[in-house]
């Protein structure tokens, strides 16, 4: 049987904006396996969140996937209508949020929410559903869930919040969780909670999942396989330890050698990256990533570098095999 | 298709302020003289008269358009008094904060909860009804919502960085205020002036309709239409007409500044 | 709750003294409508003595004053009613037309905005942001005379004036009801089709903002169908604001009802108020000035509780 669970071919995705067209997302390919955890990191404006919600359906009005294909358990979810699209959200792709509090309704109980997306679910009469919803909250580690099914979510803490989204999107059982930054808005030591809960889910749950960040160490920690993505394309992919140990591309390994090391005897040095990132309205000619690169040769603003693969890791990078900075 | 309809707005204006005056510059009509075709009863629009006559004769496209000339007027003037008003309170207000601000908008507060209409009712039949005390009157009531504006704008830029370095550097007040900060609010004071213009042009043709604004014989769209009241069913286009060019007026400057506040909006 | 208290009366007398002051200080007297070839002067004299008209100013606001707290809003001028009576008998009319007038605004405005706000910049939303543009900039009295001019004159389908058919004294309630509500057709008409841009346009703007907010899009990402998003979620959400709105804007509401009762003889507040003006009957316009602003922030106050019961992130 096939491990295969997701499988995003080739995809393009446009933004318009006025009279102009913005690109967001520039050929994309990657996979997930069942039960796998996949991470995508990048800067705003890489491209990582207009990935989920391609995959959900969920871009803007003025946004489009305009190539590609986006394959769950075989089905191509690119051009699927609204209705049949109801099926696969939630129930079996579910997304949780940056800001958790935002993500909730301010005007309806958390109970209200939870009991409407799970009765929209299953067959379960209102009463049954309560009782699921607090079982789900005590598997989220939320003390007292009766009480609080009662109360409204600005009553929660963030790291609160989160936790009900979880328990919201758990209580549909998706086989892939996607979730956008979803420590980005937390206290770090709430935010190690959260990650323990997910993976603890996942384990308990066979789900994949895909996990968005812009913080290397919630990928190192907890991802099976990375992408990092630079302005709609993904520049390098590989398992945690090729690109932490091995980074081929110039801007992971700039990405490496910013975190700093609890050694003392290491000297901390950044690789500092010239200029700011460039509007996707004005990409650059050849490799996108040529106006930043340290190791920038002419041949890299005419040129696009397509992906290498060496064994399990893959980059985008004419000049990768020169010596690490 | 809301471009295009801004066009239209914006030329509709342009042609109500143009045409009035130069058809006056130029005496083209005349509003005041009685048609010779009258025999006592209204004309109906016809070849002669293109939107008819009113009651006693008189071509009902003059009355119109000397009918513009008057009623934009009094909307401009009493919209630059309310404005002029709102901006100084609202400056100082913001500004200065404290128990003048309070003082302020206790008095704002005051304004608002009074019925506008009522008030104006009541002091314009204190006083002999004239165009100049009711510009006045529009003006002297209509002042709070410029002055919450302008307040908010205030606050807003009291707290930029380039405020205290200014401050810092030993700029006055005054001049913080009226070099450094009023720039600022301009942007929604226009908005404000253009649709306040609308809702002033509104108040006076109703005060015009009752007596109580512009008098004849000088010809004001709204007291045309207390004019047309007896002969609603013999000559309706007395009635329909004014009311539809106050309603295009009044249109035309509702898109415009919608049309500008979008535009700023969009380079905040 | 008690700075509420001293708040509404603050501003209540503050609204009574700045309208008694505006009163007394124009030109022209009151006393010259009773003005007859049989009196002398010492007559006037007289009767300003009477009326007090002689005191200084605060003392005429602190005796208003006085006779208002024992419920005596003084007599009319014209008819030399009591104020409060002639008041009272006059708001039943003014009530049934602003109640009526509020609930239909509500009703036709709050879909309308919600549906526009939805489905921004489609026809649907095009027409009706055109529509309420078109109504925005019509005069009110002269919606009014349209009306009559069409439905009255044109087409004979209602009344041009009045409350209730004088040959139907006799009828049974009902009848008299049906006659009312008849009578209430056309000043109801006008009050709404004046009233209802604005609410639409309020509305359609907080649609546009609620859909666009994280929460919206969650509930889309848990399989949510639009339909159960924007009449459950959707709908509540905006419906909040629309509670403190129609509390800003019952002054508008009660000066604009002035006009569509005078036009349509509607025998209410605001004709009374109409007609003391021109008759310049100061204890009537200040009975109906009191009544009023204690109708306007009693209803500015209740708008505001509302608002906190209604809202759960408001606790108090």
């Amino acid at each position: 049987m096939s491990q295969l669970l997701l499988e995003v071919k080739d995809l393009n995705a446009q933004f318009s904006v006025g009279k102009q067209t913005v690109t967001a997302l520039d050929g994309i390919s990657f996979d997930i396996q069942k039960n796998q955890t996949v991470g995508i990191v990048g800067e705003s404006g890489s491209g990582k969140s207009v990935t989920a919600l391609s995959i959900m359906g969920l871009l803007a009005a003025n946004g489009k996937i305009t190539q590609g294909q986006i394959n769950y358990n075989g089905q191509n979810l690119v051009g699927l209508n609204q209705m049949d699209y109801r099926q696969i959200r939630g129930k079996e792709i579910g997304l949780i949020f940056q800001n958790p509090m935002a993500a909730l309704n301010p005007v309806f109980t958390i109970g209200n929410q939870m009991i409407e997306t799970i009765r929209l679910h299953t067959q379960k009469s209102k009463a049954e559903a309560q009782d699921y919803a607090i079982s789900l909250l005590t598997a989220v580690g939320i003390p007292d869930p009766q009480t609080r099914l009662t109360q409204y979510p600005h009553q929660f803490s963030l790291g609160m919040c989160q936790r009900v989204m979880i328990a919201l999107t758990l209580s549909m059982s998706p086989k892939l969780l996607i979730a956008d930054e979803p420590t980005a808005s937390l206290d770090v030591t709430i935010q190690a909670q959260i990650l323990t809960l997910l993976a603890q889910l996942k384990k308990d749950t066979g789900m994949s999942m895909l996990i968005i960040s812009h913080d290397l160490g919630v990928m190192a920690q907890h991802c099976d396989h990375i992408l990092v993505m630079y302005l709609g394309k993904i520049v390098e992919s590989g398992t945690p330890e090729d690109i932490f140990m091995r980074p081929k591309h110039p801007y992971t390994q700039a990405l490496i050698s910013s975190i700093p090391s609890t050694d003392p005897t290491k000297k901390h040095a950044p690789t500092l990256l010239k200029g700011d990132i460039p509007s996707p309205l004005h990409l650059p000619t050849g490799c996108r990533f040529h106006t930043r690169c340290p190791k920038a040769q002419s041949k890299c603003t005419t040129a696009e570098p397509q992906l290498q693969q060496i064994e399990s890791q893959k980059f985008a990078c004419f000049y990768a095999t020169l010596p690490p900075l | 298709m809301t471009m295009s309809l801004t066009k239209i707005a914006y030329i509709f204006l342009a042609g109500m302020i143009i045409i009035p005056i130069i058809v006056s510059v130029l005496n083209l009509t005349n509003p005041t003289s009685f048609s010779p075709l009258f025999t006592g009863d209204p004309i109906c629009p016809c070849s002669e008269h293109w939107l008819g006559t009113d009651d006693l004769g008189r071509d009902l496209l003059a009355r119109c358009i000397d009918g513009a000339k008057i009623s934009l007027a009094v909307g401009a003037i009493s919209v630059s008094i309310s404005v002029g008003i709102g901006l100084i309170l609202g400056l100082i207000s913001g500004f200065y904060g404290g128990i003048i601000d309070s003082l302020i908008m206790r008095f704002v507060d005051l304004f608002l909860a009074i019925p506008t209409l009522f008030l104006i009712l009541i002091i314009q039949v204190m006083l002999t009804p004239s165009i100049f005390n009711v510009m006045a009157v529009i003006g002297l009531t209509s002042w709070m919502g410029v002055t919450r504006l302008v307040r908010a704008e205030v606050l807003t830029a009291k707290q930029r960085p380039f405020i205290t370095a200014a401050k810092a550097r030993g700029i006055s007040n005054t001049t913080i205020l009226f070099k450094h900060i009023l720039p600022h609010t301009l942007n929604p004071v226009i908005v404000a002036a253009v649709l306040g213009m609308g809702s002033a042009i509104l108040i006076e043709s109703t005060l015009s309709f009752l007596g109580l604004g512009v008098q004849p014989p000088n010809a004001s769209w709204g007291n045309m239409l207390q004019g047309s009241l007896a002969y609603m069913t013999d000559a309706p286009w007395m009635t329909i007409i004014p009311g539809i060019l106050i309603t295009m007026t009044v249109l035309s400057l509702n898109i415009i500044g919608d049309h500008l506040r979008n535009a700023i909006f969009k380079n905040s | 709750m008690i700075k509420s208290i001293l708040s509404f009366i603050t501003m209540l007398l503050l609204i009574t003294m700045v309208s008694f002051g505006i009163m007394r200080m124009a030109p022209g007297d009151p006393t010259q409508q009773f003005l007859s070839p049989k009196m002398g002067a010492e007559d006037m004299v007289q009767i300003r003595k009477n009326y007090g008209l002689d005191d200084p100013l605060p003392v005429q606001y602190i005796k208003w004053l006085k006779n208002v707290m024992q419920g005596n809003l003084g007599y009319s001028y014209s008819t030399g009613k009591p104020v409060l009576t002639a008041i009272v008998e006059r708001l039943p009319a003014t009530l049934i037309l602003s109640i009526t007038s509020l609930s239909c605004i509500i009703l036709i405005a709050c879909p309308l905005g919600l549906f526009s706000g939805a489905n921004p910049n489609k026809p649907f939303d095009y027409t009706v942001t055109l529509l309420s543009l078109i109504t925005m900039a019509m005069p009110a009295f002269w919606i009014g005379l349209m009306l009559i001019l069409l439905f009255s004159l044109k087409f004979d389908l209602f009344p041009t004036s009045g409350y209730l058919d004088p040959l139907m004294s006799g009828e049974p309630l009902w009848r008299q009801w049906l006659d009312i509500a008849h009578h209430l057709i056309l000043p109801l008409a006008t009050t709404v089709i004046g009233g209802v841009a604005g609410l639409i346009r309020f509305n359609r703007f907080n649609v546009i903002t609620i859909i666009a907010q994280d929460y919206i899009k969650a509930a889309r990402a848990r399989g949510l169908g639009e339909g159960r998003i924007l009449l459950k979620h959707a709908f509540k959400n905006a419906s909040l604001p629309i509670v403190t709105i129609l509390g800003l804007s019952l002054p508008d509401l009660i000066g604009g009802s002035l006009v569509i009762e005078y036009i349509f003889s509607w025998p209410g507040m605001g004709q009374l108020g109409i007609a003391a003006v021109f008759q310049r009957d100061y204890p009537i316009l200040m009975g109906t000035v009191l009544i009023t602003s204690i109708l306007i922030l009693t209803g500015n106050r209740l708008a505001d509780m509302a608002y906190r019961w209604v809202d759960p992130r408001i606790q108090s």
